[in-house]
């Protein structure tokens, strides 16, 4: 079942002579409970391409339909609504709210919304992720692999249909790096979720199922990974 | 030391930087500009008031120059003009010994002629008409005239009566020009013109050293180039010029320093001094809480940039001439636009704290004296220095490698948790946000609190103003009417008594319904003897001078014992008399005032008669018991001279004691509802038909007292007011630096799902949890505040009665939660203007 596609996405900045095109004619689409990973270089389109996923920015044209529906027929507040039960995100930068402990950052997202929090499954995550003794310090108290696990369990705590990551790892060495991609693979699975996950380093591109290189703002490769 | 010119670069990247950052440059040169309006306005209120007044003392001591020679001749005066240190010299001539018209008895008009020197030192200037010219043609102010019955049209004729060494010489003149009287200068002035004195050069021989006469003779009104030390430069230009100072001398000059000028006479008061020091501090710190809070966030804010500046060798010493060189270009702006604001807020001030001194009714006069804004710019630079120091350091000390990480909150508390399982319930991430930088928060708080504070305490002092206490002092009875000259503490006694016609004309008014005539006047002075060491005011005999009033049954029936009995009969028996004891502020007896003992015998002494001399007169003796200690109300029933000794009789026994019983004073009580009625007619009465009488009552001290506490509020309010602009001014750059810092983490917020929304809810939190901060502490501190401190002073001051009242803080805190919710509103809807993407990119 195709959860995430996008039709003829289009994205161009400046015009005339400085008319850049950062997306250009991008087609492609994602399985439910698939683990893909965007590869490129800087400039290629990528983080755009991830940023229009995630409805954080607008296309010039085309479409992108998460679970058949398409998400830039919403309203501003609406699509936000949309996006915070829908779409998880985990950042290179962790963005975790500094005045909150670990346990509030994991649950911003489900009370923003105004939901209960399922706390059993919240406790799941977190001890998966294995921040169980760390859910009363403040983000600045942790490591960045630590910082990033957190940034994990808040993009799960929703339940989010897919989980979008922007370069998850760009910020942390090579052995945590494995460490928390492993954890992000494992949650996945495990609450069967789909992951997009941007990287420019192929090691990481490779512990995912299904790998897209894009470069120029286009499509150049498809290539099953198992 | 290498020496490098280096100063280009800094000035420039000063420049580019100062150029990035336009928000925080408005909000900055506005609180300058505030800070240096607060300066100025108190510069200019007390120049303006000291100004104010000096000029008024001028007026009364007749003109401004610095110092005067009297009585000479032309042969002296043009040997003294001729002195180095004279900057000016005026040329006044008095053109008789007295001006001895009718119409003149009770205000008193010299004849003149002053050069044009002299007219300006004089403050004359004829509003209307010229100077005279020609011999017959002369100009006066317009009270003469019109006590003269001259219409004020040039060419009317007026006719002088001049006494003249002893002989009355009758002549015409023409009305050349006029001016309006000034109404602290209690005489009138006629002035004729130079060929006037051309053409009476005989009659108008200095002959003053041998009979004492005016006529003729020149005072020499000087200017020097400063007024400091004016009597060592008088007598430099006396003896210089070959006259001597020693009375006893033939080359003898009389002479004296205006007395008006403040480097020699007005001296400051402690009290003065401390509120004035008291006034600055305040201004320094409430311009400091802003400014500082300014260049620290600011400072925060481009901390990557300042960190890169210092990898690429910059040193702490350049990044701190940066932040200042920054700092005194804002004040460049600044305070040019406080200065020119300030001078008029302090000038409108200005005649509403003369109102309240005893100088109401002058003319107010504030000149831009340089001294004001050389003062304000000054102490506003200080106040910017001082606050960009901290900021600066800062900036300089910070590490390149830390400032990429440097996050805008307070390095202690990371090493506390937060042991919270409620979640993330957006006011508590509001009030949390707040958490991140309290010393920020403690600042702006304060700020905003300051000027609360401050209005709280105006409004009690002004509450506080107690009516009754004032009432008591400056009123007894009703209604009091008088001579002018009674009022103007000038009473003398039958020249300037209560007229009969008018006692008549307020009897017969409505709503009269008792009244009574106090007697008195220093013409038919006492004595009483008194066997104290005591000898100063005392006369050949050794008596001491004493004022003794007679009292109608009304006045005596309100005199306020203090102990004995009042008893009417033994009263009017003659052998009794009542010893009046002063009061302090706040009413209580003077008990030193109080010379004899319930029962002891006072021996009173007259000089009856009415001959112009005192040895001609008869020296009585009479004897009297003192019945009882009455209070001598000032304002009541005294003729407003602070006697040593007092003492009350009813009439009948004082008018047996005089030649000429004069009434000093006429008391009366109207009907509640009349009051009004009867304020109106006295008011018209002593304009239009007896103008040199005049009155007190009830309802002026209002009107006077609502006046004072209208000034309170006035100068009180502006001040809190543009001290709570800064403190607004601060809260919201706190809140717009505090939105655009935060910009990444807000994006963030709403890329996983906060809704712009929730993020405007949560920045109003912020806002109205300050707010609520604000109304706490200014709460706590205006109470506080109020309860110990206006307490103190209110107990200082007599008509002062403290009353605690915290209504007006109260009042304005439904304006502050306002203002908490929609600044933050308006700064997110203004500032927000980039799309999550483009923030989420920002840092990267």
């Amino acid at each position: 079942m195709t959860i995430l596609q996008t039709r003829n996405l289009q994205k161009e900045y400046g015009d005339g002579d400085n008319l850049v095109k950062a997306l250009d004619d991008v087609n492609l689409s994602i399985k439910q409970g698939e683990f893909v990973s965007i590869v490129g270089t800087s400039g290629s389109g990528k983080s755009t391409l991830l940023h229009m996923l995630g409805g954080l920015d607008r296309p010039s044209s085309g479409k992108v339909f998460v679970e058949g529906n398409d998400i830039f027929s919403f309203k501003e507040e609406p699509l936000t609504i949309f996006r915070r039960r829908k779409i998880g995100f985990v950042f290179q930068s962790y963005n975790l709210v500094p005045v909150l402990n670990v346990y509030e950052n994991v649950v911003l997202p489900i009370e923003l919304d105004g939901n209960t929090i399922d706390v059993n499954y919240i406790n799941e995550i977190i001890d998966m992720l294995g921040l169980a003794s760390k859910g009363a310090n403040l983000p600045s108290q942790l490591s960045g692999g630590q910082q990033q696990r957190v940034a994990i369990a808040r993009a799960l705590a929703a339940k989010p249909a897919i989980v979008l990551a922007d370069e998850p790892t760009g910020n942390l060495d090579s052995r945590t790096s494995q460490d928390v991609l492993s954890l992000l693979k494992m949650t996945g699975e495990r609450f069967k979720q789909t992951i997009v996950m941007i990287t420019h380093n192929e090691e990481i591109a490779q512990m995912a199922d299904r790998i897209i290189r894009i470069e120029d703002g286009k499509i150049r490769e498809r290539g099953e990974n198992d | 030391m290498i020496k490098v010119t280096n100063k280009k670069a800094i000035r420039n990247l000063a420049y580019k930087s100062f150029k990035n950052n336009k928000i925080r440059n408005y909000i900055a040169i506005i609180a300058i500009a505030l800070t240096a309006i607060l300066f100025t306005t108190l510069f200019t209120l007390g120049m303006g008031t000291v100004e104010s007044i000096q000029q008024a003392s001028m007026r009364q001591a007749g003109g401004d120059g610095h110092a005067v020679v009297k009585y000479i001749t032309d042969n002296e005066f043009n040997t003294i003009k001729e002195h180095p240190l004279i900057k000016e010299i005026a040329y006044d001539r008095m053109l008789c010994d007295d001006v001895e018209n009718q119409e003149f008895l009770k205000r008193r008009a010299e004849f003149w002629y002053y050069d044009d020197i002299g007219l300006k030192l004089g403050f004359i200037e004829p509003t209307s008409g010229h100077k005279p010219v020609a011999e017959n043609e002369a100009i006066a102010d317009t009270k003469t005239l019109q006590l003269m019955g001259v219409p004020l049209e040039v060419g009317a004729p007026l006719t002088l009566t001049l006494n003249i060494r002893g002989e009355t010489v009758i002549r015409d003149f023409v009305l050349a020009g006029w001016w309006e009287s000034d109404p602290v200068f209690n005489v009138g002035q006629i002035f004729a013109s130079r060929a006037y004195v051309d053409a009476h050069q005989k009659e108008l021989q200095n002959t003053y050293k041998e009979d004492y006469s005016m006529t003729g003779t020149i005072q020499a009104y000087m200017m020097f180039d400063n007024s400091l030390d004016l009597e060592n430069k008088l007598a430099k230009v006396i003896t210089e010029s070959g006259y001597s100072f020693d009375e006893n001398a033939p080359n003898y000059l009389a002479s004296n320093v205006n007395w008006s000028y403040l480097s020699t006479n007005f001296k400051m008061d402690a009290q003065t001094w401390i509120a004035l020091i008291a006034a600055l501090l305040l201004i320094i710190l409430t311009g400091y809480l802003i400014i500082y809070n300014i260049f620290q966030i600011s400072v925060i804010r481009d901390i990557r940039f300042y960190g890169l500046l210092k990898t690429i060798g910059t040193t702490k010493k350049q990044i701190q001439v940066i932040i200042r060189n920054q700092a005194l270009l804002l004040s460049i702006i600044g305070i040019p636009i406080g200065l020119i604001g300030g001078f008029f807020i302090g000038e409108a001030l200005v005649p509403l704290v003369m109102r309240n001194t005893t100088y109401a009714g002058s003319t107010v006069s504030v000149s831009p004296n340089p001294w004001i804004f050389v003062g304000a710019a000054l102490f506003a630079l200080i106040t910017v220095i001082i606050s960009t120091l901290k900021p600066g350091k800062i900036a300089g000390s910070v590490s390149p490698v830390e400032a990429v990480n440097y996050t805008d909150r307070d390095k202690k508390n990371s090493g506390t948790n937060k042991k919270s399982k409620d979640g993330a319930k957006i006011h508590r991430m509001a009030l949390a946000n707040l958490g991140r930088n309290k010393k920020r928060t403690i600042l702006v708080v304060f700020s905003l609190s300051l000027s609360l504070v401050l209005m709280n305490t105006v409004f009690t002092l002004s509450t506080s103003i107690d009516m009754d206490k004032f009432l008591s002092k400056f009123n007894d009875a009703d209604f009091l009417i008088a001579h002018a000259d009674y009022f103007q503490y000038d009473y003398f006694g039958s020249e300037n008594q209560t007229t009969e016609t008018f006692i008549e004309a307020v009897q017969t008014q409505p709503g009269f319904q008792q009244g009574g005539r106090l007697y008195g006047g220093r013409d038919e002075i006492f004595t009483c003897t008194d066997n104290s060491d005591d000898r100063i005011n005392t006369n050949e005999y050794g008596d001491h001078y004493a004022a003794v009033y007679g009292l109608e049954e009304f006045p005596l029936s309100r005199l306020v014992v203090l102990d004995g009995e009042l008893d009417y009969d033994k009263l009017a028996s003659g052998n009794y008399i009542l010893e009046g004891v002063r009061l302090d502020d706040n009413n209580n007896p003077e008990t030193e005032s109080s010379h004899y003992d319930i029962g002891e015998v006072v021996e009173l002494h007259n000089y009856k008669g009415t001959s112009e001399s005192f040895a001609d007169r008869e020296y009585t003796t009479q004897q009297f018991t003192v019945l009882a200690h009455v209070a001598v109300k000032y304002y009541s029933n005294s003729d407003l001279t602070g006697w040593e000794y007092s003492f009350y009789l009813p009439t009948d026994i004082y008018k047996t004691l005089v030649t000429r019983p004069a009434v000093m004073s006429y008391t009366y009580n109207v009907a509640d509802s009349d009051e009004a009625t009867m304020d109106h007619f006295l008011a018209n009465y002593t304009n239009m038909v007896e103008p040199m009488m005049n009155y007190t009552s009830k309802l002026t001290t209002l009107v006077s007292l609502s006046e004072m506490k209208m000034t309170v509020i006035m100068v009180g309010g502006a001040l809190s007011l543009i001290i709570g602009l800064i403190g607004v001014l601060n809260f919201i750059n706190a809140v717009v630096t505090s939105i655009i810092t935060r910009r990444k983490e807000f994006a963030m917020l709403q890329s996983i799902g906060m809704t712009q929304k929730q993020l405007r809810n949560m920045l109003c939190y912020e806002g109205l949890y300050l707010a609520l901060g604000t109304g706490i502490v200014a709460l706590f501190l205006g109470g506080l505040f109020s309860l110990v401190i206006v307490n103190i002073f209110s107990g200082l001051i007599w008509f002062l009665s403290y009353q605690f009242i915290i209504w007006p803080l109260l009042s304005v805190l439904p304006f502050l939660f306002i203002m908490g919710v929609l600044i933050p509103w308006t700064a997110d809807v203004t500032t927000n203007n980039q799309s999550i993407v483009e923030r989420l990119r920002e840092a990267e």
